[in-house]
């Protein structure tokens, strides 16, 4: 007879799992003390690895030592049995308490009906094709039914300006702009900045420094001015639209709209979209002010004055260059809050619903925003302008 | 069409499911005037998706949800409107816009749907609150009051309009016995002394026997209303096992 016994390596009470016989294909292991989940995890380690060597053709499993056993312990039983049962041998337990046994029964017959575990059917490649092209024509519906709807209620807005509610517009003015100043402002500044250093250089090796005016002049009003405020207010504003209307989506405040008779288009869309198109052109002409300066400052350390700056780009900036950076903040405008609103009313249920409306927000607002730029340039490369 | 002016709402034949997956099916069942409803039923058994139906969120697959004589699935547009503004709806989770404060949430269909100068939505507003017994709240954001005070500000809210019918998404769901217990007695007051109808979706037993004049149970199985009548009545005299067990708190014995 050997005795070797297994004792779990933590501290916690200690069951042990003694072999008490191993001769003639019998293997008869008796276990004492706690089997637990906390206890369990050595014995269960070693008495199955031990089952997998020895392969005996009976195993006798000794219980009557066993002081407590909970699910966990009984998992460790119908574990052994299982491995005897599928290796055709037998398995016998012996002095297993009334009510462990009631509980070793419970389980059995709960594992006995439970379901079988439901097959995942593979979807064929052609349905699944089939299935995604009619999911991204239904999202595309949804997108252009959307768009018309939104641009039915801002006509309605205009043509009707007393049924907006401008108090609503007011708010989200306030605080999306108040937002927005000191950042647009100070990316606007370091953007003159950058773009006079960068181009003073080459322009030096010219003999030509006195352009740097001119070339800041034509990328921060043209180009960068609303190219810039069009991504902060993507990353800021259309971001925050999205969270906002999507949670209140979660919280069925949309529907109680809905039940209302209030349609939510009207009331949620259009004050936010009549509010940056007060906001982007506004914050454009900030962005671009404080572009000029910063460029200036450069201009200046590079040995020319004030004057000579303002005579530069007076002599090459034509108003048409200024209004045409501030115009392109429309598009651009309403398509972050455009975009912001309809992920924030697609946004579905649970947790990460509403994060995941405000990402889809911010990048596909900063797509359409390049999309819209390069659309512009054209147009505007066309008429001349 | 239903003539029957006692029937305030009937459903007829009404199918719903959400993609392929039907929920019930062809069910049919009337509300009378002025009684408080309940709809019971077990988890996933589709009481809220039914309710939904009712107040006109979801499209069924078929049917009709006659309110007040008119289909609230097909109408459309200023007809539906119409029959909006003669419901209030009290969601699960109160639904109060987080933005307003709890009087401004009042105010708000007032605001919209009727002609009221500012002061006298003001008062009305005010006075609907205090029917909940949230008189004094008026300035405070929803976000500072309690699950159960949350509650009794939407069903201001719903109460705004004076509708003549209101639904209730699980008024008790999430709240303890004694707030629970004191929002069956604002349902009772409200139904007693404004008349009202009530449609409310729950499945505490101890809301049901207080309040309710007559119940349906929707089954998931049978995808289909297996009782339909007063909870006493139903508790005592049902054939149908399912029914039982849920009004005797049972779970078979093989279930355990």
């Amino acid at each position: 007879m050997t005795h070797s016994p297994i004792t779990p390596k933590s501290n916690v009470p200690p069951v042990q799992c003694a072999v008490v016989e191993n001769q003639g294909g019998v293997l008869k292991l008796q276990m004492t003390g706690r089997l637990s989940a906390k206890t369990a995890g050595g014995v269960w380690q070693e008495s199955v690895t031990m089952l997998q060597t020895a392969k005996p053709r009976e195993l006798v499993l000794d219980l009557s030592r066993l002081d407590y056993c909970d699910m966990t312990g009984i998992g460790l039983i119908r574990e052994l049995k299982a491995f005897q049962e599928s290796a055709q041998a037998v398995f016998r337990m012996e002095g297993l308490r009334a009510d462990y046994q009631n509980l070793f029964d419970l389980v059995a017959r709960k594992q006995a009906a439970a379901a079988a575990p439901r097959k995942i059917i593979k979807e064929p490649f052609v349905d699944a094709f089939g299935r995604a092209v009619v999911n991204f024509f239904r999202d595309l519906y949804d997108q252009i039914s959307f768009v018309g709807e939104v641009l039915t209620h801002v006509g309605r807005a205009l043509l009707h300006p007393k049924s907006v509610r401008w108090k609503d517009v007011w708010v989200f003015v306030e605080k999306a702009g108040a937002d927005a100043i000191l950042l647009v402002s100070m990316t606007g500044f370091l953007i003159g900045v950058i773009m006079a250093f960068q181009s003073a250089l080459p322009l030096r090796s010219l003999g030509s420094d006195v352009l740097v005016a001119n070339v800041v002049a034509f990328a921060v009003l043209r180009e960068l001015g609303p190219l810039i405020t069009a991504i902060i207010l993507a990353g800021r504003t259309g971001s925050a639209i999205a969270a906002e209307i999507g949670t209140m989506k979660i919280n069925e405040e949309v529907n109680a709209l809905t039940t209302m008779g209030l349609e939510p288009v009207r009331f949620l869309v259009v004050s936010r979209i009549l509010g940056i198109l007060l906001l982007a052109p506004l914050l454009t002409i900030l962005c671009d002010f404080f572009g000029m300066v910063g460029g200036g400052i450069v201009f200046q350390s590079l040995g020319y004055s004030s004057a000579t700056y303002m005579n530069q780009i007076l002599a090459t900036v034509t108003l048409r260059d200024i209004l045409g950076g501030i115009v392109k903040a429309y598009p651009f405008g309403l398509a972050i809050a455009g975009i912001g609103c309809l992920r924030g009313m697609q946004t579905k249920t649970g947790a990460s619903a509403v994060g995941e409306a405000t990402t889809s927000a911010v990048v596909t607002s900063m797509v359409v925003i390049i999309i819209l730029d390069g659309i512009i340039s054209a147009i505007y490369y066309v008429l001349g302008i | 069409m239903q003539t029957d002016p006692e029937k305030i709402i009937v459903v007829n034949n009404l199918s719903a499911g959400y993609d392929e997956n039907l929920i019930f099916e062809r069910i049919s069942f009337a509300v009378k005037s002025g009684e408080v409803f309940i709809i019971l039923g077990g988890s996933g058994c589709g009481k809220s998706t039914l309710l939904k139906h009712m107040i006109g969120l979801f499209k069924p697959l078929a049917g009709e949800i006659l309110i007040e004589g008119r289909d609230i699935v097909q109408a459309e547009g200023r007809a539906k409107l119409d029959i909006l503004n003669r419901i209030g709806v009290m969601y699960q989770s109160g639904a109060l816009f987080g933005s307003m404060t709890l009087l401004e949430n009042i105010m708000l269909p007032l605001e919209e749907f009727t002609r009221l100068p500012e002061a006298a939505r003001r008062s009305v507003a005010a006075l609907k609150l205090a029917m909940v017994g949230l008189g004094g709240f008026e300035a405070h954001m929803p976000s500072e009051l309690s699950g159960g005070m949350q509650k009794r500000a939407a069903i201001a809210r719903a109460m705004a309009l004076d509708p003549k019918i209101l639904f209730l998404d699980e008024p008790s769901a999430g709240l303890d016995p004694v707030t629970s217990a004191e929002l069956d007695q604002l349902i009772l007051k409200l139904s007693k002394n404004l008349g009202i109808t009530f449609v409310i979706v729950t499945h505490e037993l101890d809301s049901i026997f207080t309040i309710a004049d007559r119940v349906i149970m929707l089954d998931k199985k049978t995808k289909s209303i297996i009782a339909e009548g007063k909870p006493e009545d139903l508790k005592q005299h049902t054939q149908n096992e399912n029914v039982r067990k849920f009004f005797n708190r049972q779970v078979s014995k093989d279930e355990l």
